[in-house]
């Protein structure tokens, strides 16, 4: 007769086995999460916050370029080159990318939106705010760029997610600054 | 200053790394007294979670005394000696003012690594995956604490540092992981996992009124300890053939009314599922073992609660049905250690709760690694292993 306990128990020997032989191997479980985690969402696709600030002041926050610099990220620069019009550089990988954009504020919200040449478009970064449900004012970013490597929806995600922590809070979450033995990143 | 650092899977080194300083005006930075393991720690170093890199300082469980301020920090000073929850809460979030500190919405600098996953991030918590914030960890000498007002918690005279130090993560995931359950007078709880979360689940069950409270584990002397510690009842589930028939026969085939499930997954257990996920695990087909998690769905009694504490990645045979059919409730939660405190500093303060018994081996943070092995593999009866650096 089977003594199907035993049967069961063997097995679970050399599946720990193999196992501990695979963790030795070092890899890491979870592929597909990675993949998912590293997978660039296209910046086209609009990303959607709420915010505890009123619609005014969410719309005064994002036309000072300085804010804009904090919220978009370590490698951009936004400045303001004449009236309603702003200056984007992009430093990268040892070069620099500049966009100039006019801004226009629309019935949505804000659109800052760069000339177009003869063969490509120019960059178009939409906010539209709206009063959310259950209180606040939503944010929605997309962005229509030249350089679609620069932005993805990781970029226009974390800079809603900025924008919010530092008018919620008066701060960006950041570990630039912050040591360890791993290379600063997190602001990137 | 000296840090234990994440080097690879199954690789841990105390390394030389930079003091940290204030970044942000809400910043504190703590001198870590005490410092100590925990088993969701052993999923990334085992490489079930992903996301770490080389050279990350890891730790989330610590106490220790302020010795900076930034200078919008008003209810802490410098001299404070503070225990600081595992999660980072920001306090101005609606999640935050709900007490739902490890949902915030603003601390998790990497938010946009976890949103795919999650669909909507997690606050901040040091030490433990770049998809969670990528804060450096407990394991050092100083670490800087965000929002220093929210997370830095004074502890009261007459709380030894070795009991605030458990406040940080054990006691509160063990005791939010209780008040899920709805206790009443009368009530029988089961808990999977005799872990230090476990044994403060248990305890906090107990506080809050169960009547009886059942340990589920493997190892004789957690077992021991839930008995004469807690005073719970105990299952060794290698020596009986099934948890669910005999939680169900000590409870008037009714089974327990809340079921808590403090392991997670890297479950071990007995029978086909088990060897099943453990087949399944080996070859990166799911991150999981998740018997206790099944187990406790099956033995919870009609209209019960299950309480998930324990970390799970990617489970399947996940039993819907019987959730639904048995009409239970599944409630669980990364710890909301600053909705709690308070509450805690007064069952310590009462006599009511004493964690310190979990700090079993008491190391320099020179052995930290060390520590961790003898803490992975339970070595001369290791519960906790505890850093002072």
């Amino acid at each position: 007769m089977v003594d199907f306990g035993r049967v069961v128990q063997n097995a679970n020997r050399v599946v720990d086995s193999a196992g501990k032989a695979v963790n030795d191997a070092g890899h890491t479980v979870g592929g597909f999460v990675r993949r998912a985690v590293d997978r660039p969402v296209d910046a086209r696709k609009p990303q959607t916050v709420t915010v505890a600030a009123p619609r005014a002041q969410v719309m005064q926050f994002w036309r000072d370029p300085e804010n804009l610099s904090k919220v978009f990220g370590d490698h951009v620069r936004v400045e303001t080159v004449e009236a309603n019009r702003l200056r984007w550089t992009w430093d990268t990988a040892g070069r620099s990318t500049i966009w100039d954009t006019r801004v226009d504020v629309t019935s949505e919200g804000l659109a800052f939106v760069g000339e177009d040449d003869a063969d490509t478009p120019g960059p178009r970064v939409v906010l539209a705010v709206s009063d959310a449900p259950r209180g606040g004012t939503g944010m929605t970013l997309r962005a229509e760029v030249p350089a679609p490597d620069l932005v993805t929806g990781a970029w226009t995600f974390t800079a809603l997610y900025r924008a919010r922590a530092l008018m919620q809070t008066g701060e960006i979450p950041t570990l630039q600054g912050s040591p360890s033995a791993r290379e600063s990143e997190g602001d990137a | 200053m000296r840090a234990l650092c994440w080097m690879g899977v199954n690789e841990l080194s105390v390394e030389t790394v930079d003091d940290p300083g204030l970044v942000n005006p809400h910043d504190v930075i703590v001198k870590v007294r005490l410092t100590t393991t925990c088993g969701s720690d052993l999923h990334f170093l085992g490489g079930y979670l992903p996301g770490m890199r080389e050279g990350d300082v890891i730790g989330h469980e610590f106490m220790g005394e302020i010795v900076e301020t930034g200078p919008e920090v008003t209810s802490v000073q410098v001299g404070d000696r503070v225990v600081v929850p595992s999660f980072i809460g920001c306090g101005k979030c609606p999640y935050c003012a709900d007490g739902l500190h490890a949902a915030c919405d603003t601390t998790n600098p990497n938010a946009a690594m976890q949103q795919p996953l999650l669909g909507y991030p997690t606050g901040g918590i040091y030490g433990y995956t770049h998809p969670f914030g990528g804060y450096q960890g407990s394991h050092a000498e100083y670490i800087r604490v965000p929002f220093g007002d929210v997370n830095c918690f004074r502890i009261p005279e007459g709380i030894g540092d070795e009991q605030a130090l458990f406040l940080s993560d054990a006691v509160p995931t063990g005791y939010m992981g209780a008040d899920f359950c709805d206790i009443s007078p009368g009530d029988t709880v089961a808990v999977w996992g005799a872990g230090a979360v476990g044994l403060m689940a248990a305890a906090s069950a107990k506080i809050m009124g169960a009547e009886r409270v059942i340990v589920i584990d493997r190892f004789r002397d957690r077992l021991d300890r839930a008995a004469t510690k807690v005073g719970t009842e105990t299952v060794d589930y290698t020596e009986v053939d099934s948890v669910y028939e005999t939680l169900r026969e000590s409870t008037g085939g009714r089974g327990p009314d809340a079921c808590i499930d403090a392991v997670g997954m890297e479950g071990h257990g007995t029978g086909v599922m088990q060897a099943y996920d453990k087949v399944k695990q080996a070859l990166r087909m799911e991150s999981d073992r998740a018997t206790s998690l099944r187990e406790a769905i099956l033995s919870c009694g009609k209209g019960g609660v299950v309480s998930v504490l324990g970390i799970y990645g990617v489970t399947d045979k996940f039993p819907m049905a019987v959730l639904t059919n048995k009409s239970l409730t599944l409630r669980t939660a990364q710890q909301h250690g600053q909705r709690y405190m308070p509450a805690l500093f007064e069952h310590v303060l009462g006599n009511r709760l004493d964690p310190s018994w979990l700090m079993t081996h008491d190391l320099p943070l020179t052995e930290a690694v060390r520590g961790y092995e003898m803490f992975e593999n339970k070595e001369d009866d290791c519960l906790r292993a505890v850093f002072r650096p």
